[in-house]
C-alpha cells in the first residue's frame, strides 16, 4: 500500500492546512511557506511519522514529494 | 612583472582551452589540470602551490581514511578549522603565509570539508589525481565557486567540445565583462569615493550605496573572468550572483549573493544543525531551533570570510535578519493565511518596500566589515544626525 496518505496527512499537519493538496510532482516552490527551516521540521515529522531516519545527502537531495516518497516506500519496504 | 604574470596564467588558460579537446582519456584530462595549476603556481608564487597541494594531499589522505572510518570525520574537521585560523594567526606571518587566506585556502578548506561530508556519508569516492584537482581547480582557485566531487568529475570526464569561434567569443564576453567590472567600474567608484565615510546625510548613503556596488563589481567581475575562462577550457563553474540587491528578503538575497557559499551553508551546516536539534533539544518547537541555527551559520559565514571581530559581528547581523524576518513570515503566515501571504508577496508596493528594505540592511552592514562596530554605528548616526 502506498505511503502518500500518510504522507499527505504530515504534509497538512506540518503546514497547518488540512486542505493543502500534494502530489507526486510537488515541489517546494508549489507551497507557500515550504523553505529550509519548514524542509527540516517536515522531514522529522515524516521519520516520526514512518520511524525512520533521513541522511543528510537524502535530505539536500529530495528534489520533489515523489523523491520523499520513494525514499520512504524504500525504507518501510 | 604582474603583466608578465598575468600574461603567462593566461597562456596556460588558453594551452589548456586548445590541447584539451584533442585528448580522449579522462585520466589525460585530469593530469592536463594538474600540469596547468602547477604551472600557474610557478610562475606565480610556487610556495603557494606546494602550500595548496600539500594540504590537498592530507585532505585527500584524510577523506579515503573517513570513507573507511567515517568516526574520524570530527577530528578532522578539527584540524581544518586549527588550519584555517593558523594561516592567519601563524606567529612568523611571512609573506607566503600571508597570502595563504587571500589566494585560495578557505575556499580549498570547504571544498575539502565537503569532500571530508560526502566520504563519511559514502557518497563520495576520492581518487587521488581527480581529488587534486578538485581542491586545487586552476582557474577557481582564489575565491570558488564552491562545488561537489561529482561535479568536478563530470567536468572532467569527457574531452569536450574544440574551442570554436561561438565558445571563444562567449568566454571572452564573460572575460572582458569581468575585467571592465573589475578594473574600470570598480576602480572608478573608488577613486570617485574612496569610502573614508567621513561625510553625512545623503552624501554618507551615496557612499555607503557606491560601497555596496563597489563590492558586489569586484566580486561579480572575478566571477565572471573564472566563468570566461572556464568556458574556454570545457569547465564551466556555475553562476555565483544573480541580481542580488533586486532581492526582496535577506533570504532571497543569500540565494542570489554568492550562491554556492549559500548552497553549502544550508546543505553542509544549516540542515544537518537544524535536523540535530529539531530531532533532539528543540522537538517541537522550529522557530526556535531554526533562529539558533541562522544565528550560528551566519555567524560562522563572517567568521569563514576572515577570523576578527568585525566579520563576526557582520555575519551575526545578517544571522539575526534572517532570524527576524523568518519569525514574521511564520507570524504573517498564522495571521492572514497561505493564500493572505501569496496576497501579500504579489503586492507591488510591498515588494518595493521589502526590496528596498533588504538592500539598505545590506548596505548598511557592508559598513560593519570595513570598520569596528562601534565605529560603524557613529558612522551610520550621522545619515540622520549630520
Amino acid at each position: 500500500m502506498s505511503a502518500m496518505p500518510r504522507l499527505v496527512r504530515v504534509f497538512r499537519e506540518v503546514f497547518d492546512d488540512e486542505t493543502l493538496t500534494v502530489t507526486a510532482g510537488t515541489t517546494a516552490k508549489d507551497v507557500v511557506g515550504w523553505d529550509s527551516l519548514t524542509h527540516v521540521s517536515l522531514i522529522v515529522a515524516v521519520e516520526s511519522e514512518f520511524g525512520i531516519r533521513f541522511s543528510s545527502s537524502e535530505i539536500n537531495g529530495m528534489a520533489n514529494v515523489g523523491e520523499l516518497l520513494r525514499l520512504v516506500e524504500a525504507k518501510t519496504a | 612583472m604582474v603583466g608578465m604574470t598575468g600574461l603567462g596564467a593566461w597562456s596556460v588558460v588558453l594551452a589548456v582551452a586548445v590541447l584539451r579537446p584533442r585528448i580522449r582519456s579522462p585520466n589525460l584530462i585530469v593530469a592536463l589540470f594538474l600540469a596547468a595549476a602547477a604551472a600557474t603556481f610557478a610562475l606565480t608564487d610556487w610556495r603557494i602551490g606546494v602550500a595548496l597541494f600539500g594540504i590537498s594531499g592530507l585532505i585527500w589522505v584524510a577523506a579515503v581514511s573517513i570513507s573507511r572510518v567515517p568516526r574520524l570525520f570530527g577530528p578532522t574537521v578539527l584540524v581544518l578549522v586549527g588550519l584555517f585560523l593558523g594561516s592567519f594567526w601563524y606567529p612568523l606571518y611571512d609573506p607566503m603565509v600571508e597570502s595563504l587566506p587571500l589566494l585560495g585556502l578557505p575556499y580549498l578548506l570547504l571544498r575539502g570539508y565537503a569532500l571530508l561530508d560526502d566520504a563519511r556519508q559514502g557518497i563520495a569516492v576520492p581518487r587521488w589525481p581527480v581529488t587534486m584537482v578538485h581542491l586545487v581547480p586552476v582557474h577557481q582557485v582564489i575565491a570558488g565557486p564552491i562545488e561537489p566531487l561529482a561535479l568536478t568529475e563530470s567536468h572532467l570526464r569527457e574531452p569536450g567540445p574544440p574551442l570554436d569561434f561561438e565558445r571563444f567569443v562567449r568566454g571572452l564576453d564573460r572575460v572582458t565583462n569581468g575585467f571592465v567590472k573589475k578594473l574600470v567600474l570598480s576602480e572608478l567608484l573608488f577613486q570617485t569615493f574612496r569610502f573614508q565615510f567621513q561625510s553625512s546625510g545623503m552624501e554618507l548613503v551615496l557612499e555607503l550605496v557606491a560601497q555596496a556596488l563597489w563590492f558586489y563589481l569586484d566580486f561579480s567581475g572575478y566571477m565572471d573572468i573564472v566563468i570566461g575562462a572556464g568556458t574556454w577550457m570545457g569547465w564551466e563553474p556555475p553562476e555565483n550572483f544573480d541580481w542580488p540587491y533586486s532581492s526582496r528578503n535577506i533570504v532571497q538575497f543569500w540565494t542570489r549573493w554568492h550562491i554556492t557559499l549559500g548552497d553549502f551553508i544550508r546543505n553542509r551546516l544549516f540542515n544537518p544543525m537544524n535536523i540535530t536539534l529539531q530531532r533532539g533539544w528543540f522537538r517541537g518547537r522550529p522557530l526556535v531551533a531554526g533562529i539558533v541555527c541562522y544565528f550560528v551559520c551566519m555567524t560562522w559565514c563572517g567568521l569563514w570570510h576572515r577570523p576578527n571581530f568585525q566579520f563576526m559581528v557582520w555575519g551575526a547581523l545578517h544571522g539575526t535578519a534572517i532570524a527576524v524576518f523568518k519569525a514574521f513570515e511564520m507570524l504573517l503566515l498564522r495571521r492572514i493565511g497561505r493564500q493572505g501571504v501569496a496576497r501579500w508577496n504579489a503586492n507591488w508596493g510591498v515588494r518595493a518596500l521589502s526590496t528596498a528594505m533588504t538592500f539598505a540592511f545590506v548596505t548598511t552592514t557592508f559598513l560593519f566589515v570595513v570598520r569596528p562596530p562601534l565605529e560603524a554605528v557613529s558612522i551610520l548616526s550621522r545619515v540622520v544626525m549630520p
